[in-house]
């Protein structure tokens, strides 16, 4: 009974024993295992800087124009005259430079393009960088206008495409120097002419007027006695020179011969 | 002992270890070149290979769009110490790294001289660039020669450039390969 009692009882400190020098083998051979595999991996690795570098960007650009200005401002509208009768072109001029003042002058060729609306005189150049005091262009752009009696509307875009991109706006209202119109008379005794001057670098303008048959201009009227003075009134031949001012709405009266609608008066600088 | 102490012991004898094994497994050094011929590389045999470049003399200053730039790299695994050429003996992977900060729109190609033929420039988020690896057998002196371009896009033109400033740094990273 004795010897079977011994059998059976484990010694709780030798079965502990044991399995912590389980646990610790186990862990060594391990660790080693990961040593050897880190050592079998190992490579070696280099980094080396070679430079390093401030890219900058030229920052001298300008681009600039006596009338457009750039698109993040309001765009400038310009309302010129044009006497469409004497010229049937009309041109709009403006310069467009490759500075911003006597200290901010481009230091490179600047490529640009211009474009109209409504299309016309589009064109492309390049301001060159080799004035030291800063170089411009002078743009040229011709237009004709479908309706002599209506002003035309002109939005000018000048781009610079290199270096850099830029975009200047400008409009231009280009208003006829004269307008004339004869009222509807029909069924009325007299026809009305009015005549209309814009604006102009001079104060006084001559004007011819003539009038088909059927109807005689008011004798009384100044601009009819201007041209009596004058001795440029022709009644053969219905036509008359006279000096009007500019600024300044006209209107002259027609006795009519009979009540139909009469018009073929035309008046030309 | 207490048991749970043992086992604390044992553990920290494994981490130990362990650390021991990985801190052996990679050496890295940075070398800061200074020069046309590159700085002494450290004293190990690895890096007997060095570098030659005109990284210093290029200049990216003033660009504007439709500019390019070119930078000529050359890498090697061998050099002359005192007349008595010195090979690296180890196989290399070397890949050219470029960290910029994106502030210009700079694109960059690498081409390798004189074929031009053109070595990838893997794109890692918006600034970093990072070649194809060129390889270099150990034992076997080899020169390589590479152009790198930073060009700025003609069409990218907005005006809003002309202001910034880009800071680039050219490294060259080198591993041991099998």
């Amino acid at each position: 009974m004795a010897g079977k009692g011994r059998t059976s009882v484990r010694d709780p400190m030798r079965t502990k024993s044991r399995k912590f020098k389980t646990i610790l083998i186990t862990a060594a051979v391990l660790a080693t295992s990961v040593v050897f595999a880190s050592v079998v991996w190992a490579s070696y690795t280099q980094t080396t800087t070679l430079n390093s570098y401030f890219a900058t960007a030229d920052s001298e650009f300008y681009f600039t124009s006596d009338l457009l200005l750039p698109d993040a401002s309001p765009i400038p509208v310009y309302a010129i005259t044009h006497d469409w009768q004497a010229d049937s072109e009309a041109t709009i001029r403006f310069d467009l430079l490759n500075y911003d003042n006597s200290l901010k002058i481009s230091n490179r060729a600047i490529h640009y393009e211009v474009e109209t609306d409504p299309a016309g005189g589009a064109v492309s150049g390049t301001i060159a960088a080799d004035v030291p005091e800063g170089n411009k262009q002078t743009i040229e752009l011709d237009f004709t206008n479908p309706d002599p009696q209506a002003p035309l509307e002109v939005t000018v875009t000048a781009a610079a495409t290199s270096p850099y991109s830029k975009v200047l706006r400008g409009k231009f209202i280009i208003s006829p120097a004269m307008t004339y119109s004869v009222n509807d008379n029909e069924g009325t005794p007299t026809a009305i002419l009015t005549i209309n001057l814009i604006q102009s670098e001079t104060a006084d303008t001559d004007v011819v007027i003539a009038w088909p048959e059927g109807a005689a201009p008011d004798m009384t009227n100044p601009i009819v006695k201007t041209a009596v003075n004058e001795d440029s009134m022709d009644l053969t031949n219905r036509s008359m020179t006279t000096t009007l001012h500019t600024a300044a709405v006209y209107e002259l009266i027609f006795f009519k011969d009979a009540m139909d609608n009469y018009n073929g008066i035309t008046v030309t600088k | 002992m207490n048991s749970s102490l043992k086992y604390i012991v044992v553990f920290l004898f494994v981490i130990t270890l362990v650390g021991i094994g990985f801190s052996f497994s990679r050496f890295t050094t940075t070398v800061t070149n200074t020069g046309a011929e590159n700085t002494l590389p450290p004293d190990i045999e690895f890096t007997v290979w060095a570098l030659d470049s005109d990284a210093e003399t290029v200049s990216l200053e003033g660009m504007t769009p439709g500019d390019s730039r070119e930078i000529v790299i050359a890498v090697k695994n061998w050099k002359l110490e005192e007349g008595t050429p010195l090979i690296s003996g180890y196989n290399q992977r070397v890949s050219l790294e470029l960290e910029t900060t994106g502030n210009l729109p700079l694109t960059f190609t690498l081409s390798e001289n004189p074929a031009g033929d053109l070595v990838n420039m893997n794109r890692y988020g918006a600034v970093l660039y990072r070649s194809d690896n060129i390889e270099f057998v150990a034992q076997e002196p080899s020169t390589r020669e590479y152009t790198l371009t930073v060009a700025w896009p003609g069409n990218m033109n907005a005006g809003k450039f002309k202001d910034e400033i880009d800071y680039i740094v050219l490294r060259l990273k080198a591993a041991q390969s099998q």
